[in-house]
């Protein structure tokens, strides 16, 4: 019984020994070693009298000569293919492992994001100063805004509303929405959140905001300065993922009368635009 | 009655497509059901199926899947793709022409003089 087994296992080896990419070879041998158990399990069916050696004897003669076989599983699986899938699995899997490793990194980066624009305009292709007003003229949306209004528990809270994204702007391949605002009653005036996201689904390019170029007003005429060396107009980042990057605008001291907020981004002219309607629930 | 190992591998593609036709097919279970379907007139070596059935998976021709047997085995399972089912016909079709062409000749009835 050991020497069958022992010539079973040799012509396994001989058989797969061409195939030279070690995952393949073991799968091509446990594919042979299976043939070769099922038909010994076969033959014992058809054959009771035979015994379990007889059996594999014959089993293992029926599979026919090892060395020919070998030849030629070893034409068909080249070992450059192998290695190539090999390689790029792992390049996937390190590509996954950046992937991830930056969105933790960023997950965990807070800023106003000064100094940096969302749009390179000198990337654009043919776009001169001149018609620069033109192209971000064309882009501006200005967000509506459907109200879901959920009241929320606290007296504090006047409104909060979500978005859900249905209304987006598409700006030079990357989509902005509005995602939610919350209007709070604090104690040093009326506090508005407001929640936007950039997405695109080039995960390595991030997009900045350039806080300079933000324009606040409200229906009054107020305007409100977004800088972060203050604490009453403050763009922060709030949230990151694969393909998006959030921020959250702060506002304090909103007029009690203001109707809306209309929050601008643009250089000359709004690249975007979106309306927060000030209703009180 | 047993056949010239030539004619049999140059058919061999065509059979085991013609196989898989039918249903997914483990390696034994394609060499039982071609002994079957034959009345055991094609017994090729059962290694030599192996081969065959590599080099159409790695010309996409078939697919491959593992499935556990009721013995707790792995088994691989192949199954014809689209692309397989081109090949298929056209290896049908370059069968039935090869088979009315050897008709033919052994009939005598291509050679006509009026």
């Amino acid at each position: 019984m050991d020497n069958l087994r022992r010539s079973w296992d040799s012509w396994l080896d001989t058989a797969v020994g061409g195939i030279r990419f070690g995952y393949d070879r073991r799968a091509v041998q446990a594919e042979l070693s299976a043939h070769l158990e099922d038909k010994t399990a076969d033959l014992q069916r058809i054959f009771p009298d035979m015994t379990p050696e007889e059996a594999e004897a014959r089993a293992l003669g029926e599979m026919g000569d090892a060395a020919e076989l070998r030849s030629a599983l070893a034409k068909i699986h080249r070992p450059w293919l192998g290695y190539l899938w090999l390689c790029s699995k792992v390049l996937i899997g390190v590509l996954l492992v950046l992937l991830v490793g930056r969105n933790l990194y960023t997950d965990h980066y807070y800023s106003t994001g000064t100094g940096n624009q969302l749009w390179d305009w000198d990337d654009l292709p043919g776009l001169s100063e001149g018609c620069l007003t033109g192209l971000a003229g064309s882009l501006v949306n200005t967000y509506t805004g459907e109200e879901i209004y959920s009241p929320g528990s606290a007296p504090e809270q006047l409104f909060a509303r979500s978005y859900g994204g249905r209304q987006d702007t598409e700006v030079n391949g990357q989509t902005v929405s509005l995602r939610r605002a919350v209007l709070w009653q604090g104690e040093q005036g009326q506090e508005l959140f407001v929640w936007f996201r950039v997405q695109d689904w080039r995960f390595w390019e991030r997009a900045s905001l350039d806080e300079a170029w933000f324009v606040v007003t409200d229906s009054l005429g107020n305007q409100y300065h977004v800088d972060r060396d203050r604490s009453d107009c403050v763009l922060s980042k709030s949230e990151s993922g694969p393909f998006f990057e959030g921020w959250q605008l702060y506002l304090r001291g909103v007029d009690p009368e203001a109707e809306w907020v209309r929050v601008e981004y643009g250089l000359t002219e709004p690249s975007f635009s979106f309306t927060v309607d000030l209703e009180r629930g | 009655m047993k056949f010239d190992k030539g004619l049999v591998a140059g058919s061999s593609t065509l059979l085991v497509l013609a196989l898989l036709e039918g249903g997914d097919m483990y390696g034994y279970q394609m060499i039982e059901e071609l002994a079957r379907r034959s009345n055991d007139a094609f017994q090729m070596k059962e290694g030599t199926l192996y081969p065959i059935l590599h080099a159409l998976e790695k010309g996409k021709y078939l697919t491959s899947y593992q499935q556990e047997a009721p013995t707790g085995r792995q088994r691989k399972y192949y199954r014809l793709t689209r692309r397989g089912k081109t090949l298929l016909d056209e290896k049908r079709a370059e069968w039935a022409a090869f088979h009315k062409g050897v008709q033919d000749v052994l009939s005598g009835g291509a050679l006509s003089f009026s």
